[in-house]
């Protein structure tokens, strides 16, 4: 366990080193002299030279790029991102301040989904070719074709325009919730709908089923203590990644309903050109989804003996 | 990119044996049977999409640039069978020249793609153990980074444009391409025909190009075309948001985020490109699953 554990950490971090290259070469990019920026948006308007130098020196931005990174990344590693180029905050304060919500968001969608999703994908595997399984496949090929953010606009004009039902803008109220949580679900039904479908479908093949029906369990016992049980562990890789996927790529859907969470601050940045909290919400992504990974990685390890041995 | 792509497949092989064997004797005649109703109707409703974007342009009454100041936002009629939007430009014709921005986008995305998924295969097992080993490690990196956040932050940061958004779709989502790439090369690498080709004395990049690439070119296209649906729908999103496409050109993404200024009035603008994405993309999944199934009959 712990030789597996240790591969899956080092794993992770080969990963992190991949990410802050492609983040420092993101603010490498970025056009115009950050340094100038910076200052007027601290409040000074067009700054003296000498502060531009001064500033220079401050940001290390006359130094060869490979130092330039190794500066940058000994900041990042203490949780300094730089700061936004319009409100001179800290990065790192912006996300903070916002991925609650985007996580209650993505809590609230996964649950959803998943509640949707596995009775239809079991029901489907079980009646395999039949009405169940053709209403199924319709779900995921719908689900998996309309764009979330239409969705979300076609969900707005009927309850929050046309009803008055809901908010059409999203906020962290029950009623508020309601709206962006279905159009994330959507996609999510459609691809854990297909892989419990399939997962469930595997299982059922395997002799061992065909042994506890011989033995004389019951058609409800076979299914819930034999068959499902052995559905959790690719279930669980995909739901991690859906939950990763949930957090760090809600940022149309966000935008779409106002959401206050960290896509729609990314978004925001990205129209207004604040590069540093752009590539912010790269970093943050990064992170998210590495540490999801890792997790799914020791959870499934601790449900299967069979993993660790790899 | 999406979820679906880092899904293993799962095989039902027990289950496909249920086939009875007179059936599949009488089957065997083409394995392009196993496309399937559904794949055939999806085929013809691209093939149909292919003409009306190439072709519709060209042959409507209205050009999509034009301004009607006597029809601004008007709702459907005789002369504007899907309205006009706040500058009096008919919808319709937007949609058929939106069509064919929309397609060529992810075209030039998929080829692009493959192109650089390919190369960077090629490269890592061109160049010997230690090479694979660290293209082989970024490639596992660069998949488990979030490709569309990556590329919103490129898009942004090389300015909006089209160009741009396709070329920072690109850049992110090779990885996957060229993990596919890597194992069709390594499989091709031990056949009797490249062998054959090295023996007769062709260099390198040679058998590569000429020998091992008509050997992979269907399992290339069957992923392109797998593919192809999740790309129309990221670049959509991000020209949505307005970091493709500028006004006044159209590209359904680009429509819908001009159409959301007024669709509590007037939705129908907002309504016919979303429709025309989800048309699309539903025809390109089922091809695709269609495909997937005469290329591997095992992943049905």
């Amino acid at each position: 366990m712990m030789a597996y554990l240790l591969q899956r950490v080092l794993g992770a971090l080969s990963v992190l080193l991949v990410l802050s290259v492609v983040a420092f070469g993101l603010y490498a990019l970025t056009p115009g002299d950050p340094a100038v920026v910076l200052l007027e948006a601290s409040g000074i308007h067009s700054p003296p030279r000498e502060a531009i130098v001064a500033k220079r020196a401050e940001l290390h931005l006359d130094d060869p790029l490979p130092v330039q990174y190794i500066n940058w990344l000994a900041g990042a590693v203490h949780g300094d991102f730089g700061r936004s180029f319009r409100s001179y905050t800290p990065v790192a304060e912006l996300y903070l301040s916002r991925i609650g919500a985007t996580a209650l968001l993505a809590c609230v969608s996964t649950v959803l989904s998943l509640f949707l999703a596995l009775p239809l994908g079991i029901l489907a595997a079980y009646h395999r070719g039949r009405i169940a399984d053709r209403l199924a496949q319709i779900v995921v090929a719908l689900g998996g074709s309309m764009p979330g953010f239409w969705i979300g606009l076609l969900l707005i004009l009927l309850f929050a325009v046309q009803l008055r039902w809901l908010p059409a803008f999203g906020s962290p109220t029950p009623s508020g919730i309601v709206l962006p949580a279905i159009v994330l679900a959507v996609a999510n039904i459609a691809v854990l709908t297909r892989l419990t479908r399939s997962s469930v479908l595997d299982v059922l093949s395997q002799e061992f089923v065909m042994v506890a029906h011989a033995k004389g369990l019951s058609g409800r016992a076979v299914t819930f203590r034999h068959v499902l049980r052995n559905t959790y562990i690719p279930l669980l890789t995909v739901l991690g990644l859906v939950f990763a996927n949930l957090m760090v790529g809600t940022a149309v859907v966000e935008y779409v309903f106002s959401w206050p969470g960290i896509g729609r601050l990314a978004v925001d940045s990205a129209l207004l050109r604040d590069q540093p909290v752009v590539v912010g919400f790269t970093i943050a992504g990064g992170l998210i989804f590495t540490t999801m990974n890792l997790l799914v990685d020791v959870g499934i390890a601790t449900l299967d003996p069979r993993v660790r041995s790899l | 990119m999406s979820i679906a792509m880092r899904i293993p497949a799962v095989s039902h092989a027990p289950i496909e044996r249920e086939v009875a064997p007179e059936q599949s004797e009488r089957k065997r005649r083409s394995r392009w049977h196993r496309l399937g109703w559904t794949g055939f109707e999806a085929l013809g409703v691209l093939i149909l999409l292919a003409v009306v974007a190439l072709a519709g342009p060209e042959l409507w009454r209205w050009g999509a640039l034009e301004q009607h100041m006597d029809a601004l936002l008007q709702n459907p009629s005789a002369a504007h069978p899907l309205g006009t939007d706040e500058f009096g430009r008919d919808i319709l014709a937007r949609l058929l020249l939106g069509a064919r921005w929309s397609l060529a986008g992810a075209a030039v995305i998929c080829g692009g793609t493959s192109l650089l998924g390919f190369f960077i295969a090629a490269l890592a097992l061109s160049g010997g153990g230690k090479t694979d080993a660290i293209i082989g490690r970024i490639i596992e990196a660069m998949m488990a980074l979030p490709g569309l956040v990556t590329a919103l932050a490129f898009a942004s940061i090389l300015g909006a444009s089209f160009v741009n958004l396709l070329f920072a779709l690109i850049i992110t989502s090779w990885p996957w391409y060229a993990r596919t790439y890597r194992a069709l090369l390594l499989k091709e690498r031990s056949a009797l025909y490249v062998e054959s080709a090295v023996a007769a004395g062709a260099g390198h990049w040679r058998v590569l190009l000429r020998h091992v690439l008509p050997n992979i070119i269907g399992p290339a296209a069957v992923l392109a075309t797998a593919n192809f649906g999740a790309v129309i729908l990221n670049l959509a999103g991000l020209s949505f948001l307005g970091l493709g496409m500028q006004p006044p050109t159209p590209e359904w993404g680009e429509m819908i985020n001009e159409a959301a200024r007024y669709f509590e009035d007037y939705p129908w603008q907002m309504i016919a490109p979303g429709l025309c994405i989800a048309a699309t993309v539903l025809s390109i999944n089922l091809l695709g699953d269609g495909l997937r199934d005469v290329a591997d009959p095992r992943t049905r």
